[in-house]
C-alpha cells in the first residue's frame, strides 16, 4: 500500500509548495476523466499531507499498513531491467514445448 | 468396478443392441466396446462399426489425458479398423505419436495430409506443430506439405527469430508483418510483440499477453514473460505458480540475487499455507531483504494474530517508545471499535506529548482531542474536548463553529457561548460563518446595535448576504421601536431615515411606511396616523388575520395602545385563514423569533387571532407539512394552547409518532419532568413507532424528551419495569395503543390527577400486590406473567386503575377491561425459559 508521499512522489520532508507542485503534476498526468479512481487517490494523498497540520495528523493517525505484499514489493525489486534475447526466448519456448498437459489442452 | 460391469450372459430382457446403446449413451465406452464387439458377431453392419470406432476414439482420448499415450495410440488405431477417413481426432493422434517419439509414424501421418487439410481442417495441429518445429522437432518440417500456408508462415517466423538473434527488435516486428491474422503462429507473434514492449511499459506487456488464452500452446511462455516483466509482489505471485526450473529462469532474467531466489524458494514451499505464523517467521528471517523497518512494522501488526511471536519479536527489534506504543494501540482499538480503550491510550499519548517539549506537541494534542471529540457521543464531553483542543491550537475554525453549535443547543451555556464566540471572532474576524453566528447571538441578546455592526462587517465581505441585509434592517427597526417606546420621536425619524437609505425592496418599504405611520400616530397626530397605519398594514397584508397580528405586534413593540389601533381594523373573529395566509403568519412569527422578540408579546398578539386559527384548522384541510411547520413555530414561542389544539387534530388525522410527541409536549407545557405515566407510555409507543417506521427525526426528539424525563425521575430511568417486562418486545395489539383504548377518553385534568396518584401507588405497592387482582380474575398466574412479559403497559394500566380506586373516581375501566384489551386469557404462548 502506497503512502501519500509515494503516490505524489515527494520526500517525507517536502515543503508545502513542493507537495502542491507534485500534486498538480500528478493531476496533469492523471486527469479525472481518464482514470477517476487514480485521480481520487492522488487527491486524497494531497489532502492527507498538503500542509503542516495535515502532515502531523497523518503521522499521528496512520497505522502502518504493511501487509505481506508490501514485504514482497520491497523484497523483489532489482536494478536490472529484464531483457529477453533470442536464446532466452528459445528457452521460454522450450518450456512451453515440454509442457505435455498444455500441448494436449491445445490440441483437444 | 468389476461388479458394475454387466455380464453379457445376464442380458435377457433387453436386446444386445439396446444394452450397448445404453452403455454408449452413458459414456461407459469400455463396456460399450465389449457389447458392440459381441453384437458385431451377430449383426455386422456399418452402423455397429461406426459406434465401435467412436468408442475406441473416446477411450483413446481418455488415456491420453492421463498421459498414457501408448494405450491411446493402440485404441486409436483400433478405431481406424472400424472407421473411414477422415479419421476422428487425427490431429491428436499425431501429437500422441510425437509424444512417444514415433517419428516414422508421424512422418507417415503428416504425409497423408494435404496442404489444405493442415491449414483449414487441423488449425490446432498446425499451432502445436509450429511450436514443436521451432523447438524440439525441427526435422518435422520436411514432412509438412510444402505448398501449405503453414510452411510459408513458418519461414516468416524463422526470419523474425533470426532478426532477434541479431538483436534487432524492430527487424523482428518488420519480419512478422507478412504473417496473416489467422496464422498458426499468431500467438508467437503476440509473444514477440510483448517482448518488444518490455522496455516501455509493464502494463502494456500484460495487456498484450492477456490476448493469449489458456488453451493456447504458447500459454506457458506467456506466463513466463508476464513473470519476467513483473516486479515486487506481483512477481512473487507469478513465481509461486511456476516450477523450480521456471522460477530459476525467470529469476535469472529478472536479475534476482541469490538471496532473493532463496527467499522465493522458501516462500513457494509455504505459500499455500501462509498463516500469520508463517508470515511472521518469513518476515523475521528475511528482514534484511524486506528492510528492517518494514519487517518490524509488519511483525508488530501480525503480533495481534500471532501473540506467540512476541518473544522472538522483542529479541529481533528494539521496543517502541511509550508514545508510539500507545499511539499504535489507540489506533488498533479504534479499528476494532473499542472506543473506550482507544480513548485511554490517546489520553496517555496526550500526557506524554505535553511533557515532551517537542515542537509540534501542542498541535498533536489538539488533533488528538479533536479526534476524540468526533468519536464522542455525549455532547457535553465532545464540547469539553473541543474547548480543550482550542487551548492547544486556537486556529481551528471548524472547532469554534462546532463548539458554538453545541453551546447554543444547550441550556445554561450562555457564558461559554459568548466566550467562544469572542475567541472565534478574534481569530477569524473576516469569516462569514462566524460573523453570522455573532449576528444571531447579538439578536438573541437584543443588542441590535452590535448585530447591525456585525451585519455591516459581513456585508462588506459578502454584499449579497441576505441574512446580513435582513439583520441590518431588523436591527434598525428594533432600535427605532425602542426609541419610540422611549418617546424620542426625533431620533425615531432619524432611524427611519437610516432604514430608507438601506433600500432593501418592497417588503421593507412597507415596514418603513408602517413605522412612519406609527410615528405620526405616536407624535399626537391621531387623525392622520390611524388611517396611515391601516393603509400600511393592509398594504403589507391582504387578509384581516395577518393584518391584525401585524398591527398588534407593531403597537406592542412601539409601546402604543393596541385597542385604539385595532379598532380601526376589521374584526377577525369570524375570519378564516387559507393555507397561503397561514404561511404568511408563520413567516411573520419566524421573523419575530429571529429578532428575539419576547414570547409574551407574541402570545398577546396571538390571543387576538386565536379563534380564527382554531376554526381554520377544522375547515381548511391544511397539508400536514404546513401544520408541522406551524407547530414548530408554536414550540419555538412555547404557545402550548394552540400547539395542543393543532397537535391533537393532527394526531387524529395522520397518526404519526411526531404528532403524539407534540400532543404530549403540549400537554405537559414542554416540561418533560411533568410527564405522568400515561404520557411516558404514549411517548414510548411513539418512539417504537418512529423506530419501526425509520422516522429518525421524531425518534431523536422523543428520545431527548424521554431522557429529560428520566433525568428528572432517576428511579424510573432504572427501567426496572421496562427491562423486566421487555418493552421493546413486539406486542400483539396491531399498532393500537392499549393505554389510549383504556384511558384515551378521560379528560386531561382527570388523567393528570390519576397520574400523580399512580406515582404514589407505584411506591406503595409491590408488583405482586398490584397484579393480585388480575391473577384472581384471570385465574391463571402463568397467563398473567406471560401477558406482562409481552406488554409492559399492563403495569401502568393497573397503577392508573389503583389510583382511580384511591381517588374514588369511576373511570369506567376495570380489571376485566385490562384483561380484554391486553388479551390476557386468550394468549397461551410457550414459556420462553428453558425450565418449565
Amino acid at each position: 500500500m502506497q503512502t501519500p508521499y509515494q503516490i505524489l512522489g515527494v520526500a517525507r520532508d517536502a515543503s508545502d509548495a513542493a507537495i502542491k507542485q507534485a500534486y498538480l503534476q500528478q493531476v496533469k498526468l492523471n486527469p479525472p476523466d481518464r482514470d477517476a479512481e487514480k485521480f481520487q487517490q492522488i487527491h486524497n494523498a494531497f489532502q492527507a499531507i498538503k500542509d503542516h497540520q495535515s502532515r502531523v495528523g497523518y503521522d499521528l493517525f496512520t497505522l502502518p499498513q504493511v501487509d505481506f505484499n508490501t514485504l514482497l514489493d520491497a523484497a523483489l525489486q532489482t536494478d536490472v531491467s529484464p531483457d529477453i534475447n533470442a536464446d532466452a526466448f528459445k528457452e521460454i519456448l522450450n518450456i512451453a514445448a515440454d509442457d505435455e498437459a498444455q500441448l494436449l489442452r491445445a490440441i483437444t | 468396478m468389476k461388479n458394475k460391469i454387466l455380464s453379457v450372459s445376464k442380458i435377457t430382457e433387453k436386446s444386445l443392441a439396446e444394452q450397448a446403446l445404453t452403455q454408449f449413451n452413458a459414456k461407459r465406452y469400455k463396456d460399450a466396446i465389449r457389447l458392440y464387439k459381441k453384437l458385431l458377431q451377430e449383426d455386422d453392419t456399418p452402423a455397429v462399426h461406426e459406434k465401435l470406432a467412436h468408442c475406441y476414439v473416446q477411450r483413446a482420448i481418455g488415456f491420453a489425458a492421463k498421459g498414457m499415450y501408448q494405450e491411446a495410440l493402440v485404441l486409436w488405431e483400433n478405431h481406424q479398423i472400424h472407421g473411414q477417413a477422415p479419421y476422428a481426432a487425427y490431429d491428436q493422434y499425431l501429437v500422441w505419436l510425437i509424444q512417444v517419439g514415433d517419428l516414422d509414424k508421424v512422418q507417415t501421418g503428416l504425409n497423408q495430409l494435404s496442404a489444405a487439410q493442415l491449414d483449414k481442417d487441423y488449425p490446432k495441429l498446425a499451432n502445436v506443430l509450429g511450436l514443436l518445429i521451432l523447438t524440439k522437432y525441427p526435422e518435422l518440417q520436411q514432412y509438412i506439405p510444402q505448398e501449405s500456408a503453414f510452411m510459408r508462415d513458418l519461414q516468416t517466423v524463422q526470419l523474425a527469430l533470426q532478426a532477434m538473434q541479431d538483436k534487432s527488435l524492430q527487424a523482428v516486428q518488420d519480419a512478422l508483418k507478412p504473417l496473416p491474422y489467422r496464422s498458426a503462429f499468431k500467438d508467437l507473434r503476440t509473444l514477440l510483440h510483448a517482448i518488444s514492449l518490455m522496455p516501455e511499459s509493464v502494463e502494456q506487456v500484460q495487456i498484450a499477453l492477456a490476448k493469449i488464452t489458456d488453451a493456447s500452446v504458447y500459454y506457458p511462455s506467456a506466463q513466463l514473460i508476464k513473470a519476467i516483466s513483473a516486479s515486487g509482489a506481483e512477481l512473487g505471485e507469478q513465481l509461486v505458480r511456476l516450477n523450480y526450473s521456471q522460477r530459476q529462469l525467470v529469476g535469472k532474467l529478472n536479475g534476482l540475487a541469490d538471496k532473493q531466489l532463496a527467499f522465493i524458494e522458501h516462500f513457494s514451499r509455504q505459500f499455500e499455507q501462509l498463516t500469520h505464523k508463517v508470515q511472521f517467521k518469513l518476515a523475521m528471517q528475511y528482514q534484511d531483504l524486506f528492510g528492517s523497518h518494514l519487517a518490524e512494522q509488519f511483525c508488530r501488526l501480525v503480533l495481534i494474530h500471532y501473540p506467540a511471536g512476541q518473544k522472538e519479536f522483542n529479541k529481533g527489534f528494539v521496543t517502541l517508545n511509550e508514545f508510539e506504543e500507545n499511539r499504535i494501540k489507540a489506533l488498533q482499538c479504534e479499528d476494532k471499535g473499542h472506543q473506550d480503550d482507544a480513548e485511554y491510550h490517546w489520553k496517555l499519548c496526550i500526557r506524554i506529548l505535553l511533557h515532551s517539549g517537542k515542537e509540534d506537541a501542542h498541535l498533536a494534542v489538539a488533533l488528538i482531542q479533536r479526534r476524540l471529540a468526533v468519536r464522542e457521543k455525549d455532547e457535553l464531553v465532545r464540547a469539553k474536548w473541543l474547548a480543550e483542543s482550542l487551548q492547544y491550537d486556537a486556529g481551528h475554525r471548524d472547532s469554534y463553529l462546532h463548539l458554538l453549535k453545541i453551546y447554543q443547543q444547550q441550556e445554561g451555556r450562555k457564558e461559554e457561548y459568548k466566550a467562544c464566540l469572542n475567541k472565534a471572532l478574534a481569530q477569524f474576524p473576516q469569516d462569514v460563518e462566524i460573523l453570522a453566528q455573532a449576528i444571531k447571538a447579538a439578536l438573541k441578546n437584543k443588542t441590535y446595535k452590535k448585530a447591525a455592526q456585525y451585519a455591516r462587517k459581513l456585508l462588506a465581505i459578502d454584499p449579497l448576504n441576505t441574512f446580513a441585509k435582513q439583520t441590518l434592517f431588523s436591527s434598525h427597526v428594533a432600535h427605532a421601536q425602542r426609541l419610540m417606546r422611549e418617546k424620542k420621536y426625533d431620533l425615531v425619524a432619524k432611524e427611519i431615515a437610516q432604514l430608507e437609505k438601506l433600500n432593501l425592496g418592497k417588503q421593507t418599504q412597507q415596514t418603513i411606511q408602517l413605522m412612519q405611520a406609527l410615528l405620526t400616530f405616536a407624535s399626537g397626530n391621531k387623525q392622520e396616523g390611524l388611517p396611515a397605519i391601516v393603509t400600511a398594514v393592509h398594504g403589507a397584508y391582504s387578509d384581516p388575520v395577518n393584518a391584525q397580528f401585524a398591527a398588534t405586534m407593531s403597537a406592542l413593540l412601539n409601546g402604543l395602545p393596541v385597542a385604539t389601533i385595532l379598532r380601526e381594523l376589521a374584526p377577525v373573529k369570524e375570519s378564516i385563514l387559507t393555507a397561503a395566509e397561514l404561511k404568511v403568519l408563520i413567516r411573520q412569527l419566524q421573523q419575530y423569533i429571529d429578532m428575539g422578540v419576547e414570547q409574551t408579546l407574541l402570545h398577546k398578539a396571538l390571543v387576538k387571532i386565536k379563534a380564527p386559527l382554531k376554526k381554520s384548522l377544522l375547515t381548511q384541510n391544511y397539508a400536514e407539512a404546513l401544520v408541522l411547520q406551524f407547530c414548530e413555530v408554536l414550540i419555538a414561542i412555547q404557545h402550548f394552547e394552540l400547539l395542543r389544539h393543532y397537535a391533537k387534530f393532527a394526531h387524529a388525522q395522520w397518526q404519526k409518532p411526531i404528532w403524539m410527541y407534540y400532543r404530549v409536549y403540549a400537554d405537559v407545557n414542554g416540561v418533560a419532568a411533568d410527564c405522568g405515566m400515561m404520557e411516558v407510555s404514549r411517548l414510548q409507543y411513539a418512539h417504537k413507532d418512529a423506530k419501526e417506521s425509520k422516522d429518525y427525526a421524531s425518534r431523536v426528539l422523543i428520545e431527548s424528551f424521554l431522557d429529560r424525563y428520566y433525568e428528572a425521575h432517576p428511579q424510573r430511568a432504572m427501567g426496572f419495569f421496562d427491562a423486566m417486562f421487555g418493552f421493546d418486545d413486539a406486542d400483539d395489539l396491531g399498532g393500537v395503543d392499549p393505554m389510549d383504548v383504556l384511558f384515551g377518553d378521560l379528560p386531561n385534568d382527570i388523567l393528570a390527577e390519576l397520574n400523580d396518584v399512580a406515582e404514589e401507588v407505584a411506591t406503595k405497592y409491590t408488583p405482586e400486590e398490584l397484579i393480585a387482582g388480575l391473577v384472581q380474575e384471570v385465574g391463571n398466574q402463568e397467563a398473567v406473567f406471560m401477558a406482562l412479559l409481552r406488554n409492559s403497559d399492563i403495569f401502568p394500566s393497573l397503577l392508573l386503575l389503583k389510583a382511580a380506586e384511591q381517588l374514588k373516581i369511576d373511570i369506567g375501566v376495570g380489571v376485566n377491561d385490562i384483561i380484554e384489551v391486553f388479551s390476557i386469557e386468550e394468549k397461551n404462548h410457550d414459556f420462553p425459559f428453558p425450565f418449565n
